[in-house]
């Protein structure tokens, strides 16, 4: 068996907010690094690309060679300091990966093969040939959309990162397969914070956590404060409230469900915790999140999105509120606010549109009488139909036909 | 101990797994040799015209389509193509569920007032770099549909992003 490595002691307390921060999701950033950088410790994940110059980069302890063509993928449970070689600049291309982003983008669960790989293999990786050229090709793209925060471009670079993070892990899943005993090599420091950041959400006891690493809880608490400069509590409350800060963007989530899920014994502590670390309090951050210009981060409700989809689906068949609300295990409630709430409108007027609209495509397109269109689309009636077409087009349905059949035909 | 559970922010969300993704995509090319009639689908519609000219109407509106006229049709577009004076237009289409739109409108960089269910197409007149672009796309999705199992095809939903994220940035104001 080999032996275990020695970890590399951190020289300094980490700092945070060096290459992540509000103004700079979703933003490629050049970066040249001439001296050494103390060690950092960010929130969001980030992937760095080395294009010239050569280095270190000390993560958790270990250290690893920097050349042009390395690619990294720092995670927030990551403190890592740069380093350039004697006389000479790293130039470094910096995008940060955010979690709320990472966490929708990787909608399908994780299978656990990849899941166990990506952490246990490397978070560099030296680049050549085809993949090589795929990260340039993707940063390139990137960049021409670097200055633009309209919608399209963020899907577009949303995108690009997805396309990144699969490579990654790619890479992770290859170098996993060739490199099956590398997880005992790493320090403990290593490892203790990789569990401590899969796991953070469980009741963790430091004494319970030692037990089963094999060490007492100082050397436990030390081996932490050598790679990441924070004990055992101070990691596993770090994990927390970086989990909660991801969570606190779905507006719908309640702060006593976040502080649960998150692994916080009440809510005061969650409170607590939350003001030490990110200044200022849940709410505070929830507002402050969702209102900065430029990253407008709120997440979407699951169930207004089902809502939707079971709307668009089913407009043409004979649903009510009540059959959508049994069939979609919400109550009549949630769904009439939630519609009231996000898209400032009801179950009736939302149903209508996608029905009128239906109609208005068959009236120009077809021959079918009125009152076939109006079943076709949904409607009880015709008297509905027509009711409801003139209220929002201000014709009835067959003037509406004859303006538009010279074209049609 | 108790058993370890993911419980970080790599760990998703069941509920996408299921209805609402990349679960149905068609991608391929085709060549227009005699004017279609008007046709729908229930699902997301995308159609890129390589090369020709002529006519594609929707719902009764004429667009006059080139080499990079690119278009978005859902459920209530009902559409036809008409190739005009050339003798045949060649297309790239690309299907997906419904549902994909969905989740793609929740992206958390997405304001979701800006992809309405549009009355008229959502329609935008490409450059060349953006069309050779938006054709190795489905180039790629075509490949990607072919090979990779559906359940597996993450990758097929960033290419599908970045199409929506295409057409969304080069839209027609006149959408």
């Amino acid at each position: 068996m080999r032996s275990q490595q020695k970890a590399h002691p951190l020289c300094g307390r980490p700092v945070s907010g060096i290459f992540t921060g509000p103004d700079k999701y979703l933003t490629l950033q050049t970066v040249t690094v001439r001296d050494h950088i103390s060690p950092v410790a960010e929130d969001d994940s980030l992937f760095i690309y080395v294009t010239d110059g050569t280095g270190r980069l000390t993560v958790n302890g270990v250290v690893f060679d920097l050349t042009p063509g390395c690619f990294c993928w720092l995670q927030s449970y990551h403190v890592f300091s740069l380093e350039p070689d004697w006389g000479n600049a790293l130039e470094l291309q910096v995008l940060v990966y955010d979690y709320p982003l990472a966490s929708y983008m990787t909608y399908r669960p994780n299978n656990s093969v990849s899941l166990t790989a990506f952490s246990a293999a490397l978070p560099v990786y030296a680049l050549s040939g085809t993949v090589r050229r795929q990260v340039e090709d993707l940063i390139a793209e990137f960049r021409l959309y670097n200055d633009d925060c309209g919608s399209g471009a963020n899907l577009i670079k949303s995108a690009i990162l997805g396309q990144l993070s699969y490579i990654f892990i790619d890479l992770c899943n290859d170098y996993s397969a060739t490199h099956i005993h590398i997880r005992h090599q790493w320090p403990l420091g290593w490892i203790l914070s990789l569990f401590i950041a899969y796991s953070c959400a469980e009741d963790l006891d430091p004494k319970d956590v030692a037990e089963n690493f094999g060490v007492s809880v100082p050397t436990l608490n030390r081996e932490l404060r050598i790679t990441t400069g924070m004990n055992f509590a101070q990691s596993v409350n770090r994990a927390r409230i970086n989990l909660a800060a991801s969570a606190i963007l779905f507006s719908e989530l309640s702060f006593h469900f976040i502080s649960t899920y998150c692994g916080f014994r009440s809510e005061v502590a969650f409170y607590r915790t939350f003001r030490e670390l990110k200044g200022m309090t849940p709410q505070e951050y929830r507002e402050y999140a969702i209102a900065t210009r430029g990253t407008p981060r709120k997440m979407v409700s699951e169930t207004v999105e089902r809502i939707l989809y079971y709307m668009h689906t089913n407009y043409r068949e004979q649903i009510s509120l009540k059959t959508m609300a049994q069939e979609l295990y919400i109550s009549e409630n949630i769904i009439r606010t939630l519609l009231a709430d996000t898209l400032d409108t009801n179950f009736k007027d939302l149903l209508s549109a996608y029905r009128l609209r239906y109609a208005e495509a068959l009236l120009v397109v077809t021959d079918m009488p009125i009152l076939d269109v109006s079943l076709a689309s949904g409607f009880n009636s015709e008297r509905t139909f027509t009711r409801l077409f003139k209220e929002r087009n201000g014709i009835t349905p067959s003037a509406y036909r004859t303006m538009f059949i010279g074209d049609s035909k | 101990m108790k058993k370890r559970k993911y419980s970080s922010p790599y760990y998703s969300r069941d509920y996408f797994s299921k209805a609402i993704l990349p679960t149905e995509v068609y991608a391929g090319h085709k060549t227009i040799r005699q004017q279609l009639p008007y046709r729908q689908q229930d699902e997301i519609k995308f159609m890129l015209v390589r090369s020709g000219e002529g006519t594609v109407t929707v719902n009764a509106r004429s667009y006059p389509v080139c080499r990079g006229s690119l278009f978005c049709f859902c459920s209530s577009h009902f559409h036809k193509l008409d190739m005009g004076k050339g003798d045949r237009l060649e297309v790239s289409e690309c299907h997906v569920n419904s549902g994909v739109y969905f989740y793609i409108s929740a992206s958390p960089y997405y304001r979701t007032n800006t992809m309405d269910l549009h009355s008229p197409p959502v329609y935008a007149q490409l450059d060349e770099a953006r069309t050779v672009q938006v054709t190795e796309l489905i180039d790629q999705l075509s490949v990607l549909c072919e090979k990779t199992p559906i359940t597996e095809n993450q990758p097929a939903f960033f290419l599908l992003m970045k199409l929506f994220g295409i057409l969304e940035k080069y839209a027609s104001p006149a959408t």
